[in-house]
């Protein structure tokens, strides 16, 4: 498309200057090609090519090391992916009609694994969860449990870090918005996290959580006198997601930082003089000036922060490796699971075909709403 | 409506200081001008009236009351931007209404005060639009808008014209005009242009380097400016100054020798200057004539001719250095390239010393050969 653009444009300035394109010049459609050449190979080679492997796969029964020939399995992963079902269960009952209860007094169902085996319509299910409705139990299966939990808890990490990073990013791009002396230094040091590797961020945050060592448990203890007692920030279901969350936050903020104070910067001056003027204190003019000043940058930035989260592997990775009881799997890590570690390859494949969908869904919505906004 | 009173009002940024120490008094219903070329403090004073900078020493009195160290928003003034700072997200109704949102007035009383506000402005039509969608000439009525219907004690205007074309701007002009003599508030206006100053103001305040150069009528300043700087910044085309120097000198008049070569006396009380060896002579571009009349001629190389239709401006060249504007009347027959003769009269030059403070002003004209000026004042 650009490429076309600039042809046109250096045809019509040859014509103008009466000079014949092909006695002098070199034709400018090969030359963009041959300039354009290695960032086309690069990208063909790294991105498309892989992209286009790993969706062919996606469709086989491709594994890493493996005797077998590989053979075209049709959907079968993505049904093994994405198949959901649900199964309603009556309580036992005895002879009597009485229904059975267990020593705690819990009612007793039949059990799940011989229900599922006796029935070939819920073959290769196994439960992913179940609630209680009245003496019914309705049992939530899928054929991946993991999968839909990596989802679930991805989804969670979303819609934790989004908001947590995006108003950390707003408030310290305000604080260093400040003219004050040595901002610049502030600048840097909230900067710093972003350039430092991931992995050592991880690790170096592993040890701040950690139960016993760990220097937030030693401040959590000070700070309370000793009531609040050590907390398993990675070791605890509960807190491993928020406690990965609260990690990501602070070490990817510094970027969004950086957007919302250009986004800043682009507020004029005079508006917070008129608001001044106009009797407005400080959180009037932040409501009414600088939030709908940085409406734009705010979608951006929210934006980019959500599909960025979405792939969250690293710190998961480094720090629990999923765990504890697949709390903080996500969809990617998942992907690499089964993909490298367990070798299947074709599944791994098809978990990524699944998330670049995803992702591409939210880049898509995100170029409507800013086309949308363009026009109006 | 409000007194505006300033004391000794300094300003200094860390140890440069920018506005040193202004005195002045803006009277009930003023309509006053602040004037000057860049960087003299004019928007600085303002900002200090409108509480947007802090006064670093002096004292501020709005309405008897000192307001020195008072909120910008408890001064009673509002403010019109040359920026027109109007919230790009609020429709028309929502930015003329915003100050008094934010002082918790009735939404009723909102409402009729911005429908009377828009009436005065005729911008009934525009009121549920947002600024994006308005003209520049509409942004800067909304922009005036605001500040009514806040009814202030004093209104403020920071260059409001400057971003718009020079026929909207003649237009708007007018239109601040007949506002003040409408409301009759106290209204503070900054410009850089003269023509402003001289067709809008009571009174017009020059400004140079921080300091006031002269307070005044617009017809007190182009009639007997204190010293030169005034007497080039009033007037449109600028005044001609020439060297000239001084032959003989007594208490009440001095003969000199002009560049020409040609030798004059002129009547002026210099007994408080003794000893001059040179000075300045100015003529208004418009008290030079084309015809011989006048009591000096002078023999001009004509450079550029510039046609008004009204009026012609002729830049030449005299004694071959001295950069000359005549403003003649209706179309005049000189044309590029030529040499001429042009003429004025000695009651109509001004003096200043070395210093360029003001020797003597010229003499009034008398009424009914006051087109030029007339011409003059309107731009």
């Amino acid at each position: 498309m650009n490429a076309n653009t600039s042809v046109n444009s250096s045809d019509t300035l040859t014509v103008s200057s009466g000079r014949p394109a092909e006695t002098r010049r070199p034709p400018r459609k090969r030359y963009v090609f041959l300039m354009s050449a290695p960032a086309l190979l690069g990208l063909f080679m790294f991105m498309v090519l892989p992209f286009l492997m790993a969706l062919g796969m996606s469709f086989t029964d491709q594994r890493l090391l493996s005797p077998n020939a590989t053979e075209w399995v049709g959907l079968r992963n993505y049904d093994r992916l994405l198949n959901i079902s649900w199964l309603v269960q009556e309580p036992v009952s005895d002879a009597d009609n009485h229904l059975k209860r267990t020593a705690e007094g819990e009612l007793v169902y039949p059990r799940l694994r011989s229900v599922l085996r006796k029935n070939p319509e819920y073959k290769e299910f196994k439960e992913f969860t179940h609630w209680s409705f009245g003496d019914k139990r309705v049992v939530l299966l899928a054929k991946d449990p993991s999968f839909i939990q990596s989802i679930i808890n991805t989804l969670l990490f979303v819609i934790l870090v989004v908001p947590i990073q995006c108003g950390t990013a707003l408030g310290l791009a305000l604080l260093i918005n400040q003219k004050l002396r040595g901002i610049f230094l502030f600048r840097t040091v909230f900067f710093s996290p972003v350039v430092t590797s991931i992995v050592v961020v991880s690790i170096v945050w592993s040890f701040l959580y950690h139960k016993d060592l760990g220097l937030f448990n030693h401040y959590l203890n000070a700070m309370s006198f000793g009531l609040i007692g050590p907390v398993d920030w990675l070791g605890d279901p509960d807190w491993a997601m928020p406690s990965i969350v609260l990690m990501s936050a602070w070490q990817a903020a510094g970027v969004q930082m950086l957007i919302f104070l250009a986004g800043l910067q682009g507020i004029s001056g005079d508006l917070y003089e008129a608001a001044e003027l106009d009797g407005a204190g400080p959180w009037g003019k932040f409501v009414n000036v600088t939030l709908p000043g940085l409406k734009n940058t705010t979608i951006f930035v929210v934006i980019s922060t959500t599909i960025q989260a979405f792939g969250l592997f690293t710190q998961v990775d480094v720090m629990t490796r999923g765990g504890p009881q697949g709390s903080t799997s996500t969809v990617m890590y998942h992907a690499v699971t089964k993909g490298f570690r367990e070798q299947d390859i074709a599944y791994g494949s098809a978990i990524s075909v699944i998330f670049f969908l995803a992702i591409l869904a939210i880049a898509l919505l995100q170029k409507r709403f800013f086309d949308k906004r363009e026009d109006a | 409506m409000a007194d505006v009173k300033l004391t000794k009002v300094v300003k200094r940024y860390g140890d440069v200081e920018t506005i040193h120490g202004i005195d002045l008094d803006i009277k009930d219903g003023e309509f006053v001008v602040f004037v000057g070329p860049s960087g003299c403090g004019k928007s600085t004073l303002l900002r200090m009236v409108a509480g947007l900078e802090e006064i670093t020493e002096g004292e501020l009195h709005i309405d008897n009351e000192c307001v020195t160290s008072v909120a910008a928003s408890r001064r009673g003034v509002a403010m019109v931007f040359q920026s027109y700072a109007l919230y790009p997200h609020m429709t028309v109704r929502e930015n003329m209404g915003f100050g008094l949102k934010m002082a918790k007035t009735d939404k009723v009383e909102i409402k009729r005060r911005v429908d009377e506000s828009a009436k005065i402005l005729q911008l009934e039509p525009l009121l549920d639009r947002k600024p994006k969608a308005l003209s520049g000439g509409q942004r800067q009525r909304v922009a005036i808008g605001r500040t009514i219907v806040r009814n202030p004690k004093v209104f403020l205007f920071d260059e409001p014209l400057s971003n718009l074309d020079a026929e909207l701007r003649v237009q708007m002009r007018v239109e601040i005009a007949k506002l003040h003599s409408q409301l009759k508030n106290t209204m503070i206006y900054v410009t850089h242009d003269q023509v402003e100053a001289m067709t809008m103001a009571d009174k017009i305040v020059v400004l140079r380097g921080g300091n006031i150069e002269q307070v005044g009528s617009p017809i007190e300043l182009y009639l007997n400016p204190v010293n030169e700087f005034v007497a080039g910044f009033i007037g449109s085309p600028r005044m001609n100054f020439f060297d000239c120097d001084v032959i003989a000198q007594t208490d009440d008049s001095l003969t000199l020798k002009l560049p020409c070569g040609e030798v004059c006396q002129l009547a002026a009380d210099v007994s408080h200057s003794p000893g001059m060896t040179r000075v300045k002579l100015g003529i208004r571009p418009e008290h030079l004539k084309e015809d011989q009349s006048g009591e000096i001629r002078i023999g001009v190389d004509v450079d550029v001719v510039e046609h008004l239709g009204g009026s012609t401006y002729v830049y030449a060249r005299y004694s071959g250095e001295h950069e000359l504007i005549i403003q003649t009347g209706g179309l005049s027959p000189v044309r590029r390239g030529d040499h001429c003769d042009f003429s004025f009269n000695l009651d109509q030059c001004h003096l200043f010393d070395c210093n360029g403070l003001t020797l003597r002003a010229a003499k009034p004209v008398p009424l009914h050969t006051q087109a030029p000026v007339a011409q003059a004042l309107s731009g």
